[in-house]
């Protein structure tokens, strides 16, 4: 979850002034958290799902460099080093909307399933000492590119 | 809600340019800063034929606009993985427990592939490698392997207030869900429900 200044649609990592994330496990899971049950709804026969939680614990590391290198910012370009610091998000993400179906395997990455593209939106806000952040409202114009599907892989694949 | 009423629509084509949660959308030729766009989108995988290797200089540079397919074992992902990124320096700060995963607990195991933002190697692959790639061409929305469950992801621009900012800011998630059973590195069978935030 990043913010940035600029219109939306900025991304460029010179102007990201927040990066909220759970940090790398010690075994590589890449900014995962474990999450209640129910804090997922998924209806594959109706092509919709949705994803809620509230004040989840984060960091914010500024920027995806030092979210990556634990702070130690880049050489090039120049991105300096940033400590992070704890923040929590709230967010409400919703699938819907189907726009396509498919069977997908893929032997290389080792998954096969079957998935839907949908359209999405999501409400979110931030919190941490001397900041807050509230997106706005669940605009469905805003998605770029979302999933929901059921899949096997790894041990699961064949 | 956006300040001003108004709301920007989402430019046509979305570049890459330097932000590792956008790796992949519309992939262009032109240079963002001073790193190609492509650098940020190097995928690798455990199991795969090998034509690039990891030797000096090829982890980095890339002046095409396609993927380069590196090859990662396991054990050079997780060496590198710790080196680079200084996985230790985030513990203690307070996130969830499973930031904190072990090998051999029963959380369960990354996916083997993944890109190298940066060249940093995560096990992560961005949804799709442009916004009008087929379903049929998504990568594995999954973050964990040895799995058979629901999943889900999204890469959703948009904007907001933040606190002393007098004009909207931007933002970006590209979030997703895991939900179903897996075999964790304890090797027991689990069921779970995991966000990527």
């Amino acid at each position: 979850m990043d913010l940035y200044t600029g219109p939306v649609g900025s991304t460029k990592l010179l102007q990201q002034i927040h990066d909220y994330s759970p940090g790398i496990s010690a075994n590589g899971l890449f900014w995962l958290i474990s999450a209640p049950h129910d804090a997922v709804q998924v209806r594959l026969g109706s092509g919709t799902a949705s994803v809620q939680m509230t004040d989840v614990p984060v960091l914010d590391a500024h920027d995806i460099a030092n979210a990556l290198t634990g702070g130690l910012g880049l050489a090039n370009p120049p991105i300096p080093p940033i400590a992070a610091v704890p923040a929590t998000v709230s967010f409400d993400i919703e699938w819907s909307n189907v726009l396509e179906q498919a069977k997908v395997t893929n032997e290389m990455q080792g998954f096969t399933g079957q998935f839907w593209k949908t359209g999405a939106t999501i409400k979110w806000s931030s919190n941490q000492a001397g900041f807050s952040f509230d997106s706005e409202a669940p605009n469905p114009t805003r998605n770029i590119y979302s999933v929901i599907g059921h899949e096997h892989s790894g041990a699961f694949f064949h | 809600m956006a300040r001003g009423g108004k709301s920007a629509s989402l430019p046509t084509e979305v570049g890459i340019q330097l932000s590792a949660r956008s790796w992949a959308f519309q992939i262009t030729n032109r240079r963002c800063g001073s790193l190609d766009a492509s650098q940020a989108l190097q995928l690798f995988t455990e199991d795969t034929m090998n034509k690039q290797g990891l030797g000096a200089g090829n982890g980095l540079h890339m002046g095409h606009s396609h993927i380069w397919q590196h090859v990662f074992s396991r054990r050079q992902l997780m060496k590198t993985a710790a080196g680079t990124a200084g996985l230790g320096m985030i513990s203690g700060l307070g996130v969830p427990k499973l930031a904190h995963a072990q090998a051999g607990s029963g959380e369960p195991k990354p996916i083997p592939g993944g890109v190298l933002p940066f060249g940093v190697p995560v096990h992560h692959f961005p949804l799709s490698l442009s916004v009008g790639k087929p379903l049929s061409e998504i990568n594995d929305p999954s973050e964990i392997t040895d799995f058979n469950g629901f999943v889900g992801g999204v890469h959703i621009l948009g904007e907001g207030n933040g606190t002393g900012f007098d004009t909207p800011l931007a933002f970006q998630t590209d979030m997703g869900f895991m939900q179903g059973e897996f075999i964790g590195e304890d090797g027991e069978h689990h069921n779970r429900t995991f966000v990527f935030v």
